[in-house]
């Protein structure tokens, strides 16, 4: 498990490394800061819950049940 | 909008083929009523098209704009918005559900050791790269990619022909028209109605002279590859296995003598879903950048393609859930995002546009 934990970071690290020229040549720098982070943060995160069997309940079971509930399926 | 990205016609008909035969050739819901599956495909097809035609309508009278652009146009700062959000989780979620047949497939038919997470990982990769060059590039290797598509689809239709056995097709509509409606309506929405994320790539293309005739006959012609595909499983396997398997394919390429053709099934569904997922996620860090009104999509990239193996692990736990909501669930799921709101922006279009003749 930690070294599942570990690998998620380094791959998140190495993201981060990537893009780090891009970001900062970016022209409206803190839209696309805020939004990549938001984007690479609930990555990790959801990578983080999956690996520790603490994730929360698909989506796709809450899609199911709204629709069963206005449609009936 | 991104200005400085253009494609070509011949481009965009590849894109599209490679969309549209995406994950579809190794999930197919007309498998579902067994023999009469190709009468029910015949039927999603000529749907298909009637919303594809929505499609390029919609964009031939908003011309340049992509769908984030049209939204806010016609719906306002507000509504337009929180529907452009609602597209956005849409893309992500649709390559998510891609990745996760690609991985499923994977898995299931030639990785069986592998762990799902990291096949899924590497074709994420290979996205990421794809968007990060941008959508000429991908562009450029679609063109050059989908013809081996298309061969290796007729070398298996071929190598097939002695397994076919006609009587397989019979008896047609044993239980009656009504599954075979329901079925192609499983059939529009995947996967003739995830087309609307071409809303995005229209305004790339070098010209609208010929988006209609473009876009409708590379769809016409893919729902006829897939019809033929179709009619493979079909006439090779016979209608009770076809309903009892997981992915036709794999096995109907099994039954070629003395030749071991599995792989290509593999590399079809790479070459398809490798563009289908680029495509979606391209949509996704567009309608980002337009909402944000910024001009830099590129950089999006990876941190898309890391959030989209996550979600794509996370939202099921095993094939056979995978398989109940794509044919069960996903049809009336989409049905917002494919069918209602496209034709409403397509009536205001109209409305509009015969407005600003009048005046």
């Amino acid at each position: 498990m930690i070294t599942k934990l570990i690998i998620l970071l380094v791959i998140a690290m190495i993201i981060v490394l990537l893009d780090f020229p891009q970001l900062l040549q970016a022209k409206s720098n803190k839209k696309i800061i805020i939004f990549y982070s938001i984007l690479l943060i609930s990555g990790f995160v959801l990578g983080t819950l999956l690996i520790l069997d603490r994730a929360p309940q698909s989506p796709v079971i809450y899609i199911n049940r709204v629709l069963n509930f206005f449609l009936g399926i | 909008m991104i200005k400085n990205v253009k494609i070509s016609n011949y481009q965009l008909g590849m894109l599209i083929m490679g969309f549209l035969f995406g994950s579809s050739a190794v999930m197919n819901p007309t498998i579902q009523v067994a023999q009469d599956a190709w009468l029910a495909y015949i039927f999603g097809l000529v749907q298909g098209l009637a919303l594809i035609w929505i499609y390029v309508k919609l964009s031939l009278l908003n011309q340049g704009q992509s769908l984030i652009e049209i939204l806010k146009t016609h719906f306002g700062k507000y509504l337009g918005t929180m529907v452009s959000l609602l597209y956005i989780w849409y893309f992500v979620h649709l390559a998510a559900l891609v990745l996760r047949n690609y991985g499923e497939h994977m898995t299931v038919t030639v990785f069986f050791d592998t762990p799902e997470v990291f096949t899924m990982g590497c074709f994420a990769l290979l996205v990421g790269y794809c968007l990060r060059s941008g959508l000429e590039v991908t562009a450029r290797a679609a063109e050059m990619l989908m013809p081996y598509l298309f061969l290796f689809v007729l070398a298996i239709f071929l190598l097939l022909a002695r397994e076919y056995d006609m009587q397989n097709i019979f008896p047609i509509l044993e239980n009656g028209l009504a599954p075979v409606i329901k079925v192609s309506y499983s059939l529009l929405t995947f996967p003739f109605g995830e087309m609307v994320a071409f809303l995005m790539i229209f305004p790339a293309l070098s010209s609208y002279k010929s988006l209609k005739k473009v876009t409708l006959l590379s769809s016409l012609l893919m729902g006829l590859i897939l019809l033929g595909i179709t009619l493979r499983d079909l006439l090779s396997l016979g209608p009770d296995l076809l309903v009892r398997l997981v992915f036709p394919p794999s096995l109907s390429t099994e039954l070629i003598p003395e030749l071991q053709l599995e792989p290509l099934i593999s590399v079809n569904l790479l070459l398809g879903g490798w563009i289908k997922i680029t495509i979606c996620l391209y949509a996704a860090a567009l309608g980002i950048v337009q909402l944000l009104n910024i001009n830099e999509y590129k950089v999006l990239s990876f941190p898309l393609c890391f959030l989209c193996v996550a979600l794509a692990i996370w939202l099921y736990d095993d094939v056979f859930q995978m398989l109940d909501w794509a044919f069960k669930i996903y049809p009336f799921y989409v049905l917002p995002m494919q069918i209602i709101i496209p034709i409403l922006l397509l009536v205001i279009s109209i409305v509009k546009n015969l407005r600003a003749d009048k005046a």
